[in-house]
């Protein structure tokens, strides 16, 4: 699991790096949870969920982002936008990946 | 820190009867994306957010990904109504600068959003632009363009009727250098061209004593209770009294189209209550139905529908007890006061109570042709279910027969409500010189003015004594007969109360007993 999951994480932030983000941090934890990547998207400091599905899976990867784990998300940003000191914009972004398909959706969760 | 644009725009919410001017702030500041608003929003107004941030992506806009918090001051009353989704909308807009500063100055918006950014219109336009017209700040007021009209009422403020959120961010950028065109509506040419009535009372044939009851009650404003069996037109009576009492004033129209208005009754083609209206809950009706009630915000019911014309209760005895106990207080006050733990609010329930009900529950006794069916017990329990002081707030009893054969196939009709209403209307005259108002009727004269205006000479006094005696008058009776006394001598011009006056009035209250009594059984 881990290990299909860190493929997919890499194929995400090479895709971003793509599509001209600027990649900050890799698979930051606290104690609270996990971001999967931290970007920059010209002035927006970008906390991406990644999500991937394999091929049979009964969800889409989009369906499978709980109400827990978005929790977990903004608990963890929070925890970072204070370590950092940040005070820039922010926004929420989800990488799906299913069937060697890669889509993102900007700004797909709101406090 | 950096300190980012706080917007402002007005609204209004309807709290009871009137509305509060509301400023709506914005503050988009940067942060973690979020989007809240606080000060008082009940659930549809927290709904808004939805409602909003689709209309602003589908308006050609972009919706920010910021953090977005929405005040609604004052802060501490509770807000209704989705009238404030396009202010809220506006607020966000001009603080991400779609919408130049300044551009909501003076300007007051309302309007609910659909989601593809079309603006909808709304329930309370009325009570909000009466209170703008006071407030120094609204000189202009948005509205969708299904109010418009309602809003044109209130003379001395621009109307700008928009149909989507697109064009009233367009129409507010615009304004800035050159004058908008302002939205007019002829309202007195359509108040006066709206003031007739489909029905008359030439279609009802016969009952001749109940006609001649109620426009005794149209002159007087005093409460009528008509017994009779089914099919005798007691409903149909009912239904005319409007067509002969006094045309609403326009001052009244706007109390009683107030109140449509916040129960969203009106429409863009009909923005103005212009006649005095009938009200016939069905018996089935809750308290809260009937009074007003509701959660949050009380809002009016059909007694404050019925406010300047009439109350009419179709089965009366079937009505829930505490439903009409609860009439109690409005037929005496002519309002009604529903109080809850944080405010007391008051309807307007000015009106005429015209009950009807079958003398039982078969709904044939007394009935020349058909024979009654019920046994005595259900006959009592039938007339118990009104109770006594509910009954003394009734002025005029009336006995509603079934027609006769030949009155039922004549061919020439009855007075017309015209020629009725001329001679309430001479009787409403001599009340208003007398108590040197015009809302006034003598079925609202204190203890004091009774004895003061309702003096009688010795024939009359004589004739009252012996009713006394023989139908056991209390006080108040004693009392309600002068009041009647007092309008039938009005309707027939005379400044005194003559014996003929004073025993008509007592025929009306001695029914009372009849219908009360177990008589015939």
């Amino acid at each position: 699991m881990a290990r299909r999951g860190k493929g997919a994480e890499k194929r995400a932030a090479e895709y971003l790096e793509a599509k001209g983000h600027h990649l900050v941090e890799r698979n930051y934890f606290c104690y609270r949870g996990e971001v999967d990547l931290i970007t920059f998207d010209e002035d927006f400091l970008v906390f991406v969920e990644v999500k991937k599905r394999g091929k049979g899976s009964y969800l889409t990867p989009e369906e499978s982002i709980t109400r827990q784990k978005k929790e977990r998300l903004i608990k963890c940003s929070k925890r970072w936008i204070m370590d950092n000191d940040y005070s820039g914009n922010s926004r929420f972004d989800v990488v799906a990946l299913s069937d060697g398909e890669i889509r993102h959706y900007e700004n797909a969760i709101q406090l | 820190m950096v300190c980012d644009m706080i917007s402002k725009s007005l609204s209004g919410a309807v709290t009871g009867i009137d509305a509060i001017i509301v400023e709506v702030q914005c503050d988009v500041s940067r942060g973690l994306p979020s989007f809240k608003i606080v000060g008082l929003p009940e659930k549809e107004v927290q709904e808004s957010r939805d409602r909003i941030r689709s209309a602003i992506d589908n308006s050609g806009f972009q919706f920010p990904t910021k953090k977005i918090t929405a005040n609604l001051a004052p802060a501490d009353v509770k807000k209704q109504g989705v009238g404030l989704d396009l202010p809220i909308a506006a607020t966000i807009l001009q603080a991400t600068g779609s919408l130049s500063e300044g551009a909501l100055k003076n300007k007051l918006l309302i309007g609910e959003l659909s989601l593809d950014g079309g603006l909808r219109s709304v329930s309370g336009v009325l009570p909000v632009v009466l209170s703008a017209r006071d407030n120094p700040e609204v000189d202009s007021i948005i509205v969708p363009e299904g109010n418009a009209k309602e809003a044109a009422i209130v003379e001395s403020l621009d109307v700008h009727p928009v149909s989507s959120l697109r064009e009233a961010i367009d129409q507010l950028e615009r304004d800035e250098g050159s004058d908008l065109a302002t939205f007019s509506f002829d309202r007195d040419n359509y108040f006066q061209s709206r003031r007739d009535f489909v029905k008359d009372f030439s279609d009802v044939k016969g009952q001749e004593g109940a006609k001649r009851a109620l426009e005794i009650a149209a002159t007087g404003g005093h409460n009528v209770l008509m017994s009779g069996p089914p099919g005798s037109g007691k409903s149909m009576l009912a239904k005319r009294l409007p067509t002969i009492l006094p045309p609403l004033t326009f001052e009244e129209a706007i109390e009683v189209t107030k109140i449509y208005s916040i129960l969203g009754k009106l429409s863009s083609d009909d923005p103005l209550v212009t006649k005095r209206k009938v009200r016939s809950p069905h018996h089935t009706i809750s308290y809260a139905g009937m009074v007003g009630g509701g959660h949050g915000n009380p809002t009016p019911g059909e007694i404050s529908l019925a406010h300047n014309g009439v109350l009419f209760l179709d089965e009366l005895p079937e009505f829930n007890r505490r439903v009409l106990e609860t009439l109690r207080q409005p037929l005496e006050d002519q309002e009604i006061t529903i109080s809850r733990a944080s405010n007391s609010f008051r309807f307007p329930a000015n009106f005429t109570l015209v009950g009807a009900m079958n003398p039982c529950p078969c709904g044939y006794l007394g009935d020349p042709v058909k024979k009654c069916t019920c046994r005595p017990h259900e006959i009592r329990r039938y007339r118990k279910k009104i109770s006594g002081p509910f009954m003394d707030r009734i002025d005029i009893f009336v006995d509603v027969q079934r027609l006769e054969k030949e009155e039922l196939t004549e061919k020439s009709k009855g007075q017309s409500s015209d020629t009725i209403r001329k001679r309430v209307r001479k009787g409403r005259e001599a009340q208003a010189n007398r108590f040197d108002r015009d809302d006034f009727t003598n079925s609202l004269m204190s203890s004091e003015q009774v004895e003061e205006y309702c003096q009688l000479n010795e024939s009359a006094e004589s004739l009252v004594k012996q009713a006394i005696d023989r139908y056991g008058f209390s006080a108040r009776a004693y009392h309600k007969v002068l009041k009647i006394s007092r309008t039938i001598a009005d309707l027939d011009g005379s400044e005194n109360i003559s014996p003929e006056h004073v025993s008509e009035a007592i025929q009306y209250r001695s029914t009372r007993d009849k219908l009360l009594q177990e008589e015939g059984v």
